[in-house]
């Protein structure tokens, strides 16, 4: 399983290598900063290069005998070290990167108050079952204190939302 | 004995009532303006820049470098706390130090922090006082060759940070390198991997990159294992730092106030480059690598250390030459001007009276920080109990807004959720996010000195190995990236600081 996991990263990165130098080639290297003689692409496609050179030999080990045979890693590492989720693991990892997901298209919309109340309570009562009551005073609690920081004291403006004039 | 003359009289100016509300208040502002993400020194006393209009040019100068001293800690504690960066320059304390709470060690690491962050500002003023005006001259003569060379430096560590795996950490760093390369180049300003998005001409914000790594991703990998309570393993137990472990760390904090302090004393290169070449040199010279990354309490040290000693570093050039060495000093530069006062050479002789109270109140504001920091090490550490749900949620409208308050643009907030997505596979895949970072911060500044300096020599690469100070940055560069590899070669039973290498090893087969 892990052999395959390394094997897609490393084509995954190999192919953003292959995007970089495409892309980094076709930049252009205006007369005036030729006499450095390295130009505005030439970095990147250095770096693009360290990314696919170690990319390769990650690829190439997954189709070692060794991590064939799924004894060992392919790259000789340890299995991950977070405990594997169960259903309801998984079921929180999603819902919480959806509501993530959601809030943050929301926010311009609804405004940063409305979007970020709505977005803990949501998160506290289906993530975490904490009751009604607990969810709402921490949504107010987290929102009224980082609106008054941030708006009223630093006078930075957080989203206030289409609907406001 | 002049110069503890004039420190005498700067402590029989501020050690009265009013001034030392000030000095309070500039640290109570600062620690709290350094907890919230996005928000850096520079925001805050640029913000607070206009309150001090009707104060006395002493009282303003010691509310703002109150205010700038006291924000190098603050970002330590959510760093620590929630693995959520409150400053760029206490980002690099996430990757050792949320490792320490997690271990229960939370008060440990916050308590380290807070006194390398004395030991490291005092160290600084010393500096400041004795041999800042010589050392301000000698850094001036830092060309792009020698900036090159000493961030090569700092960017081989990419090797020894990938803890698990050489290949994956070379990969993270590769990348991180790859992004920084997003935006106008700074040379010939030709755009570059923009894609034609026109958020992008500025380059992908660092910060933002960093709370999707750490915040978001730890957010949800913490929502998918869902243990009840945020703090994942052992007890908040060890509320300060045992002498052992102080002892363990002192050289730690030693080696962060001497690099912090001259890296701050570099013009544009600042407390964050200081922190993250701080956690490099602790990674390169720690007896057990794999302990990097995994709660070494010296990759906390050091650096906590550093941006400190930078914070103080920068106001060497400041006061001396009237040249700031950080965005923060450029700002304080507009404060003194509001009150007639140009730094410079001859701000000593002309000013004398005003800089040396302004020097004991750095000192004041240190062991008030340091008071301040250890007595709020219990209560802050009572938020790690609150329930995943609710922690996870508060986490991630912090990162929203963290991501927001950079440059009040949605772009960064959706960068934030990218990089999260991108940070917990990552975890998942165990691609170490440090060398990612480093790359990322360390990249830009690399490649503006590397060409700065080909311009310099019309092309010829000579330039590197004809200046002495650039030559033995390079050799060091060359000998740490060699060494791990070299040492890993070297047949099971000979001594190895590094176990994990392009060759796989034996027991492991």
């Amino acid at each position: 399983m892990r052999g395959w996991a390394d094997r897609i990263f490393g084509l995954a990165m190999l192919g953003v290598a292959g995007l970089w130098i495409h892309l980094a080639l076709k930049l252009p290297f205006p007369a005036f900063a030729k006499s450095a003689r390295v130009g505005p692409g030439h970095f990147p496609a250095g770096i693009a290069i360290l990314l696919a050179v170690p990319s390769l030999i990650l690829i190439a080990r997954t189709w070692t005998p060794k991590s064939r045979g799924g004894a060992a890693d392919p790259a000789g590492m340890p299995e991950p070290t977070g405990t594997p989720a169960g259903i309801g693991g998984r079921r929180n990892l999603l819902i919480g990167f959806g509501l993530f997901t959601a809030y943050i298209a929301a926010s311009p919309i609804a405004g940063f108050i409305p979007a970020s109340l709505a977005f803990i309570l949501a998160m506290t009562r289906i993530t975490g079952n904490i009751p009604w009551l607990k969810s709402a005073l921490a949504a107010l609690i987290t929102t009224g204190l980082l609106w008054a920081i941030f708006v009223l004291w630093l006078q930075i403006p957080l989203p206030a939302g289409a609907w406001r004039p | 004995m002049e110069i503890l003359e004039n420190l005498s009289a700067g402590f029989g100016a501020v050690l009265t009532p009013y001034h030392l509300f000030f000095i309070f208040l500039g640290q109570i502002i600062g620690i709290s303006v350094g907890i919230l993400p996005g928000i850096n020194s520079s925001m805050a006393v640029a913000t607070l820049l206009p309150l001090t209009f009707g104060l006395t040019a002493q009282a303003s100068l010691l509310l703002l470098t109150g205010i700038y001293m006291g924000s190098m800690f603050g970002g330590s504690i959510t760093s620590i706390l929630l693995r959520v960066p409150g400053t760029s320059t206490a980002a690099v304390v996430c990757l050792d130090g949320y490792e320490m709470t997690c271990q229960g060690r939370a008060g440990c690491a916050l308590g380290i922090t807070a006194i390398g962050s004395w030991v490291a500002g005092t160290f600084s003023l010393v500096v400041l006082m004795s041999i800042g005006p010589l050392l301000s001259q000698y850094a001036l003569s830092f060309g792009p060759p020698e900036y090159f060379a000493l961030i090569f430096l700092g960017l081989t560590t990419i090797t020894s940070l990938g803890s698990a795996s050489m290949v994956k950490g070379l990969m993270s760093g590769a990348l991180g390198l790859m992004v920084g390369t997003i935006g106008i180049d700074p040379v010939t300003g030709v755009n570059r991997f923009t894609f034609g998005q026109v958020e992008l001409l500025n380059g992908v914000d660092f910060i933002a990159v960093l709370i999707g790594l750490f915040a978001v991703s730890q957010a949800m990998a913490n929502l998918e294992k869902n243990p009840g309570s945020f703090c994942p393993v052992g007890s908040l137990t060890g509320l300060l730092p045992r002498w052992a472990e102080i002892k363990q760390s002192a050289f730690s904090i030693l080696r962060g106030s001497v690099l912090g302090t001259f890296v701050g004393i570099l013009p544009g290169a600042g407390a964050t480059t200081a922190a993250f070449l701080s956690y490099s040199l602790e990674a390169q010279l720690a007896k057990d690598k794999k302990s990097v990354g995994k709660g070494n309490i010296s990759c906390v040290a050091g650096p906590g250390s550093a941006d400190n000693a930078a914070a103080g570093g920068a106001l060497i050039p400041l006061l001396s030459l009237g040249i700031p060495g950080s965005e923060t000093t450029a700002v304080l530069i507009g404060a003194l001007m509001i009150h007639g006062i140009r730094p410079g050479p001859l701000l000593f002789s002309e000013h004398g009276p005003l800089v040396w109270s302004v020097i004991a109140a750095l000192y004041i504001a240190n062991c008030l920080g340091l008071f301040l920091a250890t007595a709020g090490v219990k209560p802050l550490t009572l938020i790690l109990r609150l329930p995943t749900a609710a922690m996870s949620a508060f986490i991630l409208v912090m990162s929203f807004v963290g991501g927001y308050a950079l440059n009040n643009s949605m772009t960064e907030v959706w960068i934030v959720l990218l990089s999260g997505v991108a940070g917990y596979f990552m975890k998942r895949l165990d691609v170490p996010p440090a060398p990612l970072i480093l790359g990322l911060v360390l990249g830009p500044l690399a490649e503006k000195s590397f060409r700065q300096s080909l311009f310099m020599s019309d092309g010829s690469f000579s330039i590197f190995f004809e200046r002495p100070i650039a030559l033995v940055f390079l050799i060091a560069g060359m000998v740490s990236l060699l060494l791990p590899l070299l040492l890993a070669r070297l047949p099971p039973g000979a001594p190895s600081t590094c176990e994990t290498s392009f060759a796989e090893p034996e027991e492991k087969s």
